[in-house]
């Protein structure tokens, strides 16, 4: 059996959950993903994975794995450090364009998501520390597991189990109810929630629970919510490493805070994929509360105000959009939101100011709360998954100690 | 005899690029039977309206006893970037009051 628990440290996570999923009860592999900061929060708690013999695994999304493996070393220079490499496909978007991978108009990057395969074959080259830049959570768990029992990539039932366990993973509390629609009012004490762990088996069967003092309730429903975020078409949740069939799949409750799940069916990856980040022009949204009386009207009139403005002016705008929060009979304050798109900066700098002018301009009592960062203007990118060509990607790693 | 799907089930809603994807897991195998029943793809069409997302389609799984329905184009259309609720979090909230029949109509 191999333990795995996961967490993400982008800035809307909590700092103390890779720490918490660490010294609350026995752990395998960590499972990491967030920027380039995730290091840090490594450098931190490495004498305490080490002393634990936890390895980890971690997908950076700055496309730079070696720099994060470097400031590693630079802080621990002992401890056996893997980097994957071949992942950054921005030089190859024309070539992978001419054969055919529908890239978005915007282009910003195409990064090749990792495989479990090259993931598992750094964990066997010794290191404690595998850094990847982009990777699904599906593949980090099915490395770990990969590593561990000695599978094959062909194993793609087996893969697809222990895939399904690193989706479960990624969705952080919620298999533990958090955020989930099962009993909220009730659930034990969410402040304590961290995140599940997996504990997957040599079948590739497994089971969810969590660390006995952490908050939360492991269930059969939350396991599904998590289970099923997502996931598309069950019958083809597609992976680097496998596509997967959720039809067959048994999910069972056999004890508290205990749900297996088993049964997944593999097959053959469909693709390769590759993680896109394309720009979509700007994107200026605020809040402003109206108060009654006629808190609705007030709402109503400031949205007219705003699409006058912006044809006066000829502002540059592809599309203006207002939604008019809390409105129904005798609502006490009506939440006007404004949203404008823009194809330039320089556009959505100018339709904030004129949102902002609304405010000034039109019907009394406006509220902008203060730090709602409102108008924010904002830098629209679309992140996608798209296929590519196998061997589009010549992915490797090194070893650094 | 009529119930309020969230009475049924619960729903989870979730992006993965342009897709949204809504699972109704039924509270039980007798709720997932109303549900299969009732929640028909043209019901569905009818919950969301004019102007949503298109429906790819309905995917049942009776051992989980889930729905799965899997909405194209949610993103990145210009317009729906405007839009509030990305996740499809208030369609999955609105989803949850609907009235299903709880027994068929006997002929």
């Amino acid at each position: 059996m191999i333990r795995l628990a996961f967490a993400r440290l982008s800035p809307a996570c909590s700092l103390d959950v890779p720490a918490a999923l660490l010294r609350g009860g026995p752990l395998d592999c960590l499972l990491l993903a967030g920027g380039r900061d995730s290091v840090h929060t490594l450098i931190a708690l490495l004498p305490e994975l080490r002393r634990r013999g936890v390895s980890v695994l971690a997908a950076l999304d700055d496309g730079q794995p070696r720099k994060a493996a470097e400031v590693l070393l630079a802080a621990h220079p002992s401890v056996r450090v893997a980097a994957l490499s071949g992942q950054v496909l921005d030089q190859a978007a024309a070539a992978l364009a001419a054969a055919g991978v529908p890239l978005p108009p915007g282009l910003v990057s195409i990064r090749a998501l990792a495989s479990a395969a090259v993931l598992a074959r750094a964990l066997a080259s010794g290191a404690a520390v595998v850094f990847a830049g982009e990777a699904m959570p599906e593949s980090l768990a099915a490395a770990a597991a990969l590593h561990r029992f000695g599978w094959t990539h062909a194993d793609h039932s087996l893969l697809a189990g222990a895939s399904l366990a690193g989706h479960i993973l990624a969705a952080g509390p919620l298999a533990c109810g958090g955020a989930a629609g099962v009993d909220w009012q009730t659930l034990p004490s969410p402040a304590s929630i961290d995140a599940p762990i997996a504990e997957l088996e040599p079948n590739g069967s497994f089971t969810i629970t969590r660390h006995p003092a952490s908050g939360g309730e492991v269930s059969r429903h939350s396991v599904l919510e998590a289970l099923l975020d997502a996931v598309g078409d069950p019958r083809a949740f597609d992976t680097p490493d496998c596509r997967i069939d959720l039809s067959a799949l048994d999910v069972r409750e056999f004890a508290p805070q205990r749900v297996s799940v088993s049964g997944a069916l593999g097959l053959p990856p469909a693709s390769a994929f590759a993680a896109v980040r394309a720009h979509a022009g700007w994107r200026v949204t605020a809040f402003v509360v109206y108060p009654a009386p006629a808190a609705l009207e007030k709402a109503y009139a400031a949205d007219r105000l705003l699409r006058e403005r912006t044809s006066l002016l000829q502002l540059k705008v592809d599309g203006i959009h207002g939604d008019f929060l809390g409105a129904g009979p005798g609502a006490g304050e009506v939440v006007w939101r404004a949203a404008v798109s823009c194809p330039t900066a320089a556009a959505a700098q100018l339709a904030a100011r004129e949102i902002a002018a609304v405010v000034r301009r039109g019907p009394p009592g406006a509220i902008v709360p203060p730090g709602a960062a409102s108008p924010c203007v904002e830098e629209v990118v679309l992140h996608s998954v798209c296929p590519i060509p196998a061997g589009a990607a010549s992915l490797a790693f090194e070893v650094l100690s | 005899m009529k119930a309020r799907l969230g009475d049924l089930a619960h729903v989870r809603a979730s992006r993965s690029g342009s897709q949204l994807t809504l699972a109704v897991i039924a509270w039980g195998p007798a709720e997932y039977a109303i549900l299969a029943r009732e929640l028909t793809v043209d019901r569905f069409r009818a919950f969301l309206g004019s102007g949503a997302p298109a429906l790819v389609g309905r995917y049942d799984l009776p051992r989980l006893h889930c729905l799965i329905f899997v909405l194209a184009g949610a993103l990145p259309e210009p317009a729906s970037l405007l839009l509030p609720d990305p996740g499809g979090q208030l369609l999955s909230s609105r989803l949850l009051l609907l009235e299903i029949d709880k027994e068929p109509e006997l002929l």
